[in-house]
């Protein structure tokens, strides 16, 4: 790389993740500009920060948001864009969009209200899962089983009492085998790929599933290269499981922890990324 | 050299970068470097509802 450029790198904390991603910038001679999302402010007009392009490692959704729109309005380009991370960190619009691509996706139905919510779970049939629009690491989902436990969730989330605890995604359980498929895509290309065994369903890397390298068929590569095409494209992992009908995508991460996936695979998913990063800076 | 706030067990600076996160090697306690000079650390911020990927 010829010319260089200055990576900002809005981030949270420094997870291994992090200090890979500034390592493989050092390595290549590229000035990091640190942006730690407890720290930086957001006036109107752009003031006092000089990256040229801004890598988005927050792992708070709501501060990615209104600092990648802020990024935007600075004319500075971001991995992910503002619009990518919107539509992926939000499961109602991710199923919207991946339905609207034809990318197979899990049978989904949303409700506005605890009632409704009952109806929406009699729809989709027990078992069933409920899960937060908002949300990651598996957290505060459930496997609901028949009505009964239906009604004791839906009463518990009610009582939570915030307004997206009122929003109710509710999907078909899919009985897929004690794993499911995590593939990463960095612009256009398949990068790493690999199962994630849990004896649980949930098999999040954060909820200690085990993993195991995998070659992606074409199919999956496939697969995983429209989903990430259809929420708009960049550094994305997208998540499959195997359901009877063949492989369906549950959803895509827009700020994927990857550690577990460089363990695994031995790809160094960092220096990919910023690769990628100085190229759409370049453009 | 600075010590755990939960358990007191000495941490050293070693190649810690600052806003690095690391567990405790005595209690396990998720840790932050707050500051290189001086070396301090500090309990990890915790997680909130909408903290994923
Ligand atoms: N409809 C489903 N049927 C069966 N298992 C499911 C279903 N949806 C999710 N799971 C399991 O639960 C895990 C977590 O689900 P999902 O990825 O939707 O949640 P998340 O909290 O957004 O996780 P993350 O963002 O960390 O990937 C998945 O990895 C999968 O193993
Ligand atoms: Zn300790």
């Amino acid at each position: 790389m010829s010319e260089t450029f200055t990576l900002g790198l809005f981030y949270t904390v420094i997870r291994p993740e992090e200090k890979w991603i500034l390592e493989a910038a050092a390595n290549r001679g590229i000035p990091v500009e640190r942006l730690h999302d407890e720290a930086v402010t957001f006036p109107l007009v752009r003031n006092g920060f000089h990256a040229d392009l801004v890598l988005n490692r927050s792992v708070s959704h709501s501060r990615s948001m209104y600092a990648l729109r802020f990024f935007e309005h600075y004319g500075v380009p971001t991995v992910n864009a503002y619009d990518v991370v919107a539509l992926c960190g939000d499961k109602v619009l991710t199923s919207l969009r991946l339905s609207e691509a034809g990318v197979p996706t899990p049978e989904t139905v949303v409700a506005l209200t605890p009632e409704a919510a009952l109806k929406a779970l009699d729809e989709v049939g027990y078992p069933a899962v409920l899960k937060p629009p908002v949300g990651s690491w598996g957290r505060l989902m459930a496997k609901v089983d028949d009505r009964e436990e239906a009604e004791q969730i839906i009463e518990h989330k009610t009582a939570l009492g915030s307004s997206m605890h009122s929003i109710f995604y509710v999907q078909e359980y899919v009985p897929k085998p004690e794993r499911d498929l995590r593939v990463l895509v960095v612009g256009d290309e398949v990068v790493a790929a690999m199962y994630r065994f849990s004896k649980e369903w949930r098999t999040n890397a954060a909820r200690g599933a085990t993993t195991e390298p995998l070659v992606p068929s074409p199919e999956l590569s496939e697969l995983a290269l429209r989903a990430s095409e259809a929420v708009g494209g960049g550094v994305l992992a997208v998540d499959l499981m195997e359901s009877p009908e063949g492989l369906v995508v549950h959803e895509v991460n827009h700020t994927p922890e990857f550690k577990a996936l460089s363990g695994a695979t031995g790809v160094d998913v960092a220096s990919k990324i910023v690769d990628y990063a100085a190229e759409v800076a370049r453009r | 050299m600075t010590e755990c706030p939960e358990c007191g067990r000495a941490i050293e600076k070693q190649n810690l970068i600052e806003g690095e996160i690391f567990p405790c090697p005595d209690c396990g306690l998720e840790l932050e470097v707050t500051s290189l000079a001086p070396f301090r650390v500090d309990t990890a911020p915790r997680e909130a509802e909408d903290w994923g990927e």
